[in-house]
């Protein structure tokens, strides 16, 4: 590699540089090499030129310096001038390079230039080479003034840029429709949207709708003319949501080529909107506390106004009063008012005192006030009690007995009150008194009525309930209670058919309307009623005779009723009882009847004229029913007679056993028949009784005794005394009776078997004579028995005077 | 075939009288009956065209009697009349409800026994 220093003449030309122009020639053939040199020193350019031969010796040479020109062969030896262009360009060297070549197709030559040469020279033309490096530095000079003048311009549009995005207040350009064309980053902090969220955006859109028609009119509007400036607040929707007060600054620059739009600056103004608006309502606040207080002021003063007149009014009301009430205390005639000292002196009197006690004014005024008491309250220090009473109470009142002038005694109704003065000091006692024994007796005679009445109601047999006009209750007696077992408290002021007269016999409810009480109440209709129900508080209920009367006052008109009722329940089995009685005993009666009508009908007819065994047979049964009849009507009256009352027991002392042995003779006959022992067990007893009667009581026993007893059986009498009663028994071998007869036997028609009163000629009321006679003579009888072990009565009476207790065995 | 009745009753001289009256009066072929159970199973064996039924009977009265054989089918049919003594309004309607063909009340004229039973039964004649 030759490098050579070269510097043209004319160093000082029209470019003034201060160093020489350094040329790196690349060609592998010195000659060429030399005649380019030759070439270039015809320039007026001082010149250095380095040649190198080959690509090594280029890339050193262009890391070593980078050259102002490059002149490359175009064929090198595997290489060539474009990669040689390449590899300038890669190591960033906008050094000019100019192909020297010997031969070019023209196509070449162009598609070299497009690639990036700066110009060819063909070699045998060397003599443009001096023009086209010229040109070449030239083209490369105003290439870098250009990057200069553009690198300067770029960094005025980076600081105005930075300016611009740096600064608090937001900038925005807009056309003349309102599309956003630029917009600065305090957009962001502003109002919260990137610049990619607005470009393109109308600027209208989130404008407050409020603020919408002024801000339209005043940025689009016509008015608004090219090179005007316009200030304006609005209201700018954020991205967060809500609303911001901004302040815009717009310059209409749509004229100015550079703009073409509306430049907006715009602050954040919210802060200052509420400080202005806090302003604002602190002012008004102070108006409206301004205002108040003038209107408190001008109240209160018409209000004192008022006050003291109604002050000077009161007064002389207060003044008029007191005159009239000294009038009228005076003038009182029915209460004795007066004014005691703290020590109890008289210290006024009034007409009602005068009239009340006797005393007049003169007479009492500075006495002590114990003067209207008796001398024994007097003497029981009374009236000083009663006003230490009202002192420590602040009053006092009682009903008791005060002395009159005259010494006469009258009830009073005392009231004594403390008089004290504002400091709470003692300064008297006013002293009213009321004459009552009036009052106190008529009240008297009211309550003694009143007893009366109800001593009277709660002493009758009947439920007695008083209601008012609604049906409730207001008075219950004690049978009332009794029967239904309310209590009169529980009741009163209580609807009585809704709590007692709700449902009907059968179950079904009974409707207030239909409600015979009720109809009392509503038209006044008295009823009387003996087949429903009453509903005791335990829910049970019972059959009841009721009457329901209205009660009238003077003019007439119902202001309630009286019930008074009757439980039925017994009246009712007493009345079935006798119905089945009656029942029975006509059926009893008619049976021989019907025997002795049908014998003698048939024997009347002459049917039987041909059959004499019938006739007799009739004649037989005729008569066996006639009998049967006579003692069946005997049994019924006795048993009538005694339980009416009208037979009376002749009770005398009498031997029971005697009594025992009457009756075994009686039966003896018809033991005999069936072979019956009858045996006595008894000692001299003394009895106080009726002797035929139990008599009849003994033979009936040993009747039924011998009656069921099987033939050769033995029935034992016998008689014990156990203290003061006298036990006698009547012992069988019979059958024996059932438990559940033992007690139905001594009722009327209740034989163990009905069969038997025909069958053993009984009437069906022998046990019940029996047990009449018995409890008529105070005693009791029963039966024992064991169901085929047979049977005992016993009956007691009581002793007489004189008993023999030694014992003594009699065989009938 | 002459009718068959049945009398079921607890009084001997009754029974007695009621089947003298209606044999003598018609030509009716009577039996008797002492008690209910008796009764019965006389109606079972007998087949009678009738029954007149005793009201008041130990063990087991007439309206039981009664029902029991409106129960069995050897009897079921068989028209049944009341021949008693318990006559009072309250029985009257008792044997009514309960479905008997008629009452005879007690006492009863002998010679028209058998014409009242034609009659409650709707018979034609007494004599048949």
């Amino acid at each position: 590699m030759a490098t050579s220093e070269l510097r043209t003449k004319g160093d000082e030309g029209s470019t003034p540089r201060l160093s020489p122009l350094h040329v790196l020639i690349l060609e592998n053939e010195p000659a060429d090499a030399e005649l380019s040199l030759q070439e270039l020193k015809r320039t007026r350019i001082s010149i250095e030129v380095e040649v190198a031969q080959n690509r090594m010796e280029f890339e050193q040479a262009i890391d070593r310096h980078a050259p102002d020109i490059v002149l490359a062969d175009f064929n090198l030896p595997g290489w060539n001038g474009m990669e040689a262009l390449e590899l300038l360009r890669a190591k960033r060297l906008d050094s000019p390079l100019i192909l020297v070549t010997g031969a070019l197709g023209e196509e070449a030559a162009v598609d070299c230039i497009k690639r990036g040469a700066t110009d060819y020279i063909l070699k045998h033309n060397l003599a443009r080479l001096p023009f086209a490096v010229e040109r070449a530095l030239e083209d490369r000079r105003l290439r870098v003034e250009r990057a200069r003048a553009q690198a300067s311009l770029r960094k005025e549009e980076e600081r105005f840029r930075a300016l611009i995005e740096n600064s608090a207040d937001g900038i925005v350009l807009i056309d003349r429709e309102g599309s956003i064309i630029f917009t600065s980053h305090a957009n962001n902090h502003i109002l919260g949207y990137t610049a990619e969220e607005r470009l393109g955006k109308n600027i209208f859109e989130l404008i407050h709708p409020e603020d919408m028609a002024r801000i339209k009119e005043t940025l689009a509007g016509p008015a608004f003319r090219p090179g005007e400036r316009v200030v304006t607040e609005l209201r700018y929707r954020l991205k967060t949501g809500g609303w911001r007060w901004i302040e815009c600054i717009a310059n209409n620059l749509l004229t100015d080529p550079s703009v073409a739009g509306i430049v907006i600056n715009y602050r954040d103004i919210s802060e200052r909107m509420e400080a202005e608006q806090k302003i604002r309502s602190l002012n008004e606040e102070l108006e409206q506390r301004v205002t108040e207080r003038t209107a408190q002021l001008e109240a209160a003063n018409r209000g004192l106004q008022t006050e003291i007149a109604e002050r000077r009014r009161a007064e002389a009301i207060l003044r008029r009063s007191q005159e009239r009430f000294q009038l009228l205390v005076e003038g009182v005639r029915d209460y004795a008012i007066f004014i005691l000292d703290p020590s109890g002196s008289v210290g006024s009197w009034n007409a009602g005192a005068e009239r009340i006690t006797g005393f007049r004014a003169e007479e009492v005024l500075g006495r002590q006030y114990s003067c209207f008491f008796s001398s024994e309250d007097v003497s029981a220090g009374r009236p000083c009690q009663i006003l230490r009473i009202a002192e420590t109470e602040g009053r006092f009142e009682e009903e008791a007995w005060r002395a009159r002038k005259d010494g006469s005694r009258f009830l009073a109704n005392v009231v004594v009150t403390a008089l004290l003065s504002p400091e709470g000091k003692l300064r008297g006692f006013s002293h009213i008194t009321r004459d009552v024994t009036e009052r106190s007796k008529a009240q008297e005679a009211i309550e003694n009525l009143r007893l009366q009445t109800e001593m009277i109601l709660n002493a009758v047999g009947e439920g007695i309930c008083g209601l008012d006009p609604s049906g409730n209750c207001t008075f219950f007696n004690p049978t009332a209670e009794r029967m239904t077992g309310w209590k009169a408290e529980e009741l009163t002021g209580k609807n009585v058919h809704i709590l007692m007269h709700h449902t009907h016999a059968d179950g079904s409810p009974c409707h207030i309307d239909e409600c015979l009480i009720r109809k009392a109440l509503t038209e006044g209709v008295t009823s009387r009623v003996d087949d429903e129900m009453f509903w005791r508080k335990d829910g049970t209920g019972f059959p009841v005779e009721y009457i329901s009367t209205p009660i009238r006052n003077q003019q007439g008109e119902i202001h309630g009723a009286v019930l008074s009722f009757q439980d039925i329940t017994e009246r009712r089995a007493i009345e079935r009882l006798k119905g089945e009685f009656v029942s029975v005993v006509g059926h009893e009666l008619r049976t021989p009847l019907t025997s002795i009508r049908g014998a003698l009908g048939l024997l009347a007819a002459g049917l039987l004229a041909g059959n004499p065994k019938k006739m007799q047979q009739m004649l037989d049964i005729a008569l066996r029913s006639t009998d049967r009849l006579v003692r069946l009507v005997n049994d019924i009256l006795d048993l009538e007679r005694m339980q009416s009352g009208q037979v009376l027991m002749a009770r005398s002392e009498c031997d029971a056993g005697q009594l025992l042995s009457q009756a075994v003779e009686t039966m003896r006959m018809m033991a005999e028949k069936t072979s019956i022992r009858l045996e006595i067990s008894a000692s001299s007893i003394q009895v106080r009784a009726d002797s035929d009667r139990i008599t009849q009581v003994l033979t009936n026993l040993l009747g039924n005794a011998i009656k069921f007893s099987p033939p050769g059986a033995v029935v034992t009498l016998s008689v014990t005394q156990e203290g003061d009663e006298v036990k006698f028994g009547v012992q069988d071998q019979g059958r024996g009776i059932p438990a559940d007869k033992l007690e139905t036997i001594f009722e009327r028609f209740r034989q163990v078997d009905a069969s038997d009163s025909r069958e053993k000629g009984g009437t069906g009321l022998g046990l019940a004579i029996c047990r009449t006679i018995i409890q008529q003579h105070g005693g009791r009888i029963w039966v024992e028995s064991v169901i085929g072990g047979g049977s005992t009565f016993y009956f007691t009476l009581l002793a007489g005077q004189t008993s023999k207790p030694e014992g003594n065995k009699y065989n009938a | 075939m002459p009718r068959r009745i049945l009398i079921i009753d607890d009084d001997e001289a009754i029974r007695e009288i009621a089947k003298l009256s209606l044999e003598l009066t018609t030509g009716w072929d009577v039996v008797t009956a002492s008690s209910g159970l008796e009764g019965i199973a006389a109606a079972g064996t007998t087949h009678p065209d009738a029954i007149l039924l005793d009201v008041m009977m130990p063990d087991m009265d007439g309206p039981a009697v009664f029902r029991v054989l409106r129960g069995r089918l050897d009897a079921a049919t068989i028209p049944v009349l009341f021949l008693t003594a318990k006559i009072q309004k309250s029985d009257l309607r008792e044997f009514k409800d309960l479905g008997v063909q008629g009452v005879i009340s007690k006492p009863f004229d002998p010679l028209k026994l058998a014409g009242l039973v034609a009659l409650l039964l709707a018979w034609p004649t007494v004599t048949e």
